[in-house]
């Protein structure tokens, strides 16, 4: 038996000395990144390095960090912007990210919550889930917040390397920053990524596929929404939530769209905050705006950010009292 | 608890450790852990069926006692038929009943008649398929005096449960688990550590080979109509090292796991995708159920000694029980019968038992014809797994009607081209691998032979290929079964 055991012991002893040397180094070389998740490394250095000094913050996902260049918003304000949208999720893991850029950063003054389709639908699974490899054993938000979605186990959060099994693109990523350094310029400008491309053709073959899509309206997220406008409330930050431009083409396989709204009005009047609705504006009809259904490209967002910069602007961002359309 | 999770990787350790620490002096008290540790697996899935697994232990466990006391003939087979109604009427429950329900009600409409019926909406409890044929083999041997009953309801219970080989088998005899349960057990080091070797190679077959073939054959039996040919070639070429990968690295993981407790459980595969013939096929896949359905179906319905078309009949009757077993759906008992149709040349020309030796025992390559063989019967195969695989036999028409088009010719149309070379360059590697360790019970098993330092290099090497190419986790298979 004694054999036995030293023997099982000799190969597993590489990888129990290894684990967390190796899951540090592997950490340290993907935070790197400046393109893998989507850029969003970027944006978690920026919350944990404690470099978002910002009185404006953008909230919300894809369509936030799409639509909402922060320098237009910036210039025409005149006050600092960064753009916090988060890549394929809904409300409950931007208030998660919510919470820990609270934590490190100082808090702004004003917050643009951008609301979408997608704001109140509890994550299926975990979408681009590399993103929080580097950071979540540290991080008591996202064990909180990541724990009931599918796709870390429990220990992956407390055993070093665990997380990074089977991990080929993050691993495949660290080794190259790890041998050559990051070489690629950075996705993301405080945030904001504008997409150049035009109109492409993934909308026809998903109308192929997709007959309706009903809007998902799940409790969790609303109540979430709920704490979060009491807790700005509390801390006197000004929430302005937006619902930026879709393509109108989108509209037709659409249940469920004019129930959200009521819901984003409600929240509206109940917290006496502003909800500026540009799902029905004239950029919306232009299709040479956006590169998808739900995604504008970056001369939409260019035109959008300027409008909604122009908007608030001349009816004073810090009034509570802004009208409800734009 | 997967065998492939953390959760297990903290288990098995835990057990190890008690049963050759704490309980080594006793091995009835050993057979109590072991007996717990497999209720305590077992529960993981779903506690509420752990009830179930108890009664159906202890339903045949009394059974196989009162048919052994019995003085009467009468009265042994009361007991004998109650037990199996009861088995049977379980499987019948939770897995055919709304197959048979709805199938009833659509051929009462052919006939203009309405029915409604009501559908049962149950989890499958796992396992239900293999501790059942545990069950039953045992009841049966008791019944024909193959075997004399057990007394003692812990022993039994572990025959039943034991962890390894709960939920996915293989399907163990009575004649060949219990007598081990029973006796004194040894450490062998020799044993243990051919166990841990069976379990690594079992890891890598399930995490690198079937999790990452799996990705790609979702890709191609998810969106059939939108692929060419030869990529529905691919998928299916795919799926057929997924579902190998997958059963026969979830049975090497219970092999070797049984190892390390000093037991030893049937072998399942023998490297199935060498066979020669179908015949050669089935002697090599899914040994256990095969050789269940052989013993306790086949065989008391006349086997081989029988007329022609008797025989036929038989061959017929074991294909289509045995798509049947693996679930209540049209497209595995097509690939039962398909699987019948394949076997009717070899028994008509009685060349059935032809291969029963592995092929170029005594050489590197095969000879030309073999190698055709070989060929020949995996296409076969192949083929026969789009049925497994389909969601429907309409989805399984309409994928062979796609393979057999003349998009064949074309470059497949696979999204992640790169991913698919990655996965096609795997099961290069891992066939290599099995071929040059197929006179081994496993591809590793031959490693003793090689210096410590080699060995030492293998491993690690396997463990960070696991490591870094792992497939994102899959379900096993087998375990729907």
């Amino acid at each position: 038996m004694k054999r036995f055991l030293k023997h099982t012991l000799w190969v597993l002893l590489p990888l129990i000395v290894l684990a967390y040397p190796l899951d540090r180094w592997l950490s340290a070389r993907l935070k790197q990144s400046h393109t893998l998740a989507n850029g969003e490394y970027l944006v978690w250095n920026d919350i944990y390095d404690r470099q978002i000094n910002s009185e404006l913050a953008i909230y919300g996902s894809s369509r936030a960090w799409r639509h909402f260049d922060p320098q237009i918003l910036e210039d025409s304000l005149g006050m600092k912007a960064y753009n916090l949208g988060m890549d394929g999720y809904g409300f409950y893991l931007q208030y998660m990210r919510h919470l820990e850029y609270l934590k490190y950063n100082p808090k702004p003054k004003y917050i643009i919550l951008s609301l979408d389709l997608f704001t109140f639908e509890m994550p299926k699974g975990l979408y681009n889930s590399g993103q929080f490899i580097p950071y979540m054993r540290s991080s008591a938000y996202m064990k909180q917040y990541l724990q009931p979605l599918q796709g870390f186990s429990v220990y992956d959060y407390y055993v070093p390397l665990l997380r990074y099994f089977g991990k080929k693109t993050e691993l495949k990523e660290a080794l190259k920053i790890g041998f050559k350094g990051e070489q690629q310029p950075a996705l993301r400008t405080r945030g904001f990524a504008g997409n150049p491309e035009s109109f492409n053709e993934d909308f026809q073959n998903a109308a192929k596929m997709i007959e309706k899509y009903t809007v998902l309206i799940d409790s969790p997220c609303v109540q979430l929404l709920h704490r979060f406008l009491s807790d700005c409330k509390k801390e006197d930050i000004q929430v302005i939530m937006v619902y930026s431009p879709q393509y109108t083409a989108i509209k037709q396989f659409l249940v469920g769209k004019e129930a959200l709204v009521a819901l984003y009005q409600k929240f509206a009047a109940t917290y006496q905050i502003p909800f500026l609705d540009y799902s029905e504006d004239v950029l919306c009809f232009d299709q040479s705006n956006f590169y998808n259904t739900s995604h504008m490209n970056t001369k939409g967002a260019t035109l959008f950010s300027q409008k909604l910069a122009h908007f608030l602007k001349r009816n004073t961002l810090l009034s509570k009292n802004l009208p409800v359309k734009p | 608890m997967l065998f492939n999770s953390f959760s297990f990787a903290l288990f098995l350790p835990v057990v190890f450790a008690l049963y050759w620490f704490v309980f080594n002096k006793n091995h009835k008290a050993q057979n109590i852990l072991l007996l717990l540790s497999s209720y305590f697996f077992y529960a993981c899935w779903d506690w509420r069926f752990l009830f179930l697994l108890i009664f159906s232990t202890a339903l045949d466990y009394y059974s196989g006692i009162r048919i052994a006391r019995a003085t009467k003939q009468k009265n042994r087979k009361i007991w004998f038929w109650l037990s199996i109604g009861i088995n049977i009427g379980f499987l019948g429950v939770f897995k055919y009943y709304n197959f048979f329900a709805e199938n009833m009600a659509a051929l009462l409409a052919q006939f203009g008649m309405k029915a409604h019926p009501t559908l049962l909406q149950v989890i499958l409890p796992v396992g239900i398929s293999f501790y059942t044929f545990h069950g039953l083999s045992y009841v049966i041997d008791v019944y024909k005096n193959r075997i004399k009953e057990e007394r003692n309801f812990a022993d039994y219970a572990v025959f039943v449960s034991f962890f390894p080989l709960l939920v996915a088998g293989p399907i163990e005899r009575a004649t060949h688990l219990l007598p081990q349960i029973k006796k004194t057990r040894y450490f062998d080091y020799a044993y243990a550590v051919s166990g841990l070797r069976q379990i690594l190679w079992g890891l890598f077959k399930k995490i690198v080979i079937a999790d990452n073939c799996a990705e790609m054959a979702n890709e191609l039996f998810n969106y059939t109509s939108g692929h060419n040919g030869s990529a529905l070639w691919l998928g299916a070429l795919f799926f057929t090292f997924q579902i190998y990968g997958d059963f026969s690295g979830y049975s090497d993981i219970a092999l070797g796991t049984a190892r390390l407790f000093g037991i030893d459980l049937l072998r399942n595969f023998a490297y199935p995708y060498f066979s020669r013939d179908i015949a050669e096929f089935w002697r090599r896949w899914h040994i256990s159920l095969s050789s269940w359905f052989r013993d306790y179906v086949y065989i008391p319905l006349g086997g081989s000694k029988v007329a022609l078309w008797k025989q036929i009949r038989n061959t017929f009757i074991i294909f289509i029980l045995s798509g049947f077993w693996h679930g209540a759906q049209w497209t595995f008992i097509a690939w039962g019968v398909l699987n019948a149709l394949y076997f009717m040349p070899l028994l008509l020309f009685r060349n059935n038992r032809k291969h029963i030796d592995i092929v170029a025992p005594n050489s590197l390559f095969p000879g030309f014809r073999e190698a055709l063989s070989i060929a020949l019967t995996f296409i076969l195969t192949m083929i026969a797994w789009v049925f497994f695989r389909a969601q429907d036999m309409q989805h399984a028409w309409l994928y062979l009607k796609g393979m057999f088009s003349k998009t064949i010719f074309q470059v497949p149309n696979i999204q992640n081209m790169p991913k698919a070379l990655m996965v096609l360059a795997f099961i290069g590697l891992f066939t290599g691998i099995e071929w040059l360790g197929r006179r081994h019970t496993f591809a590793l098993e031959g490693l003793t032979k090689q210096t410590k330092g080699l060995q030492y290099l293998i491993y690690l090497t396997l463990i960070l290929v696991i490591f870094v190419f792992a497939g994102s986790p899959q379900q096993f298979i087998y375990f729907q079964f």
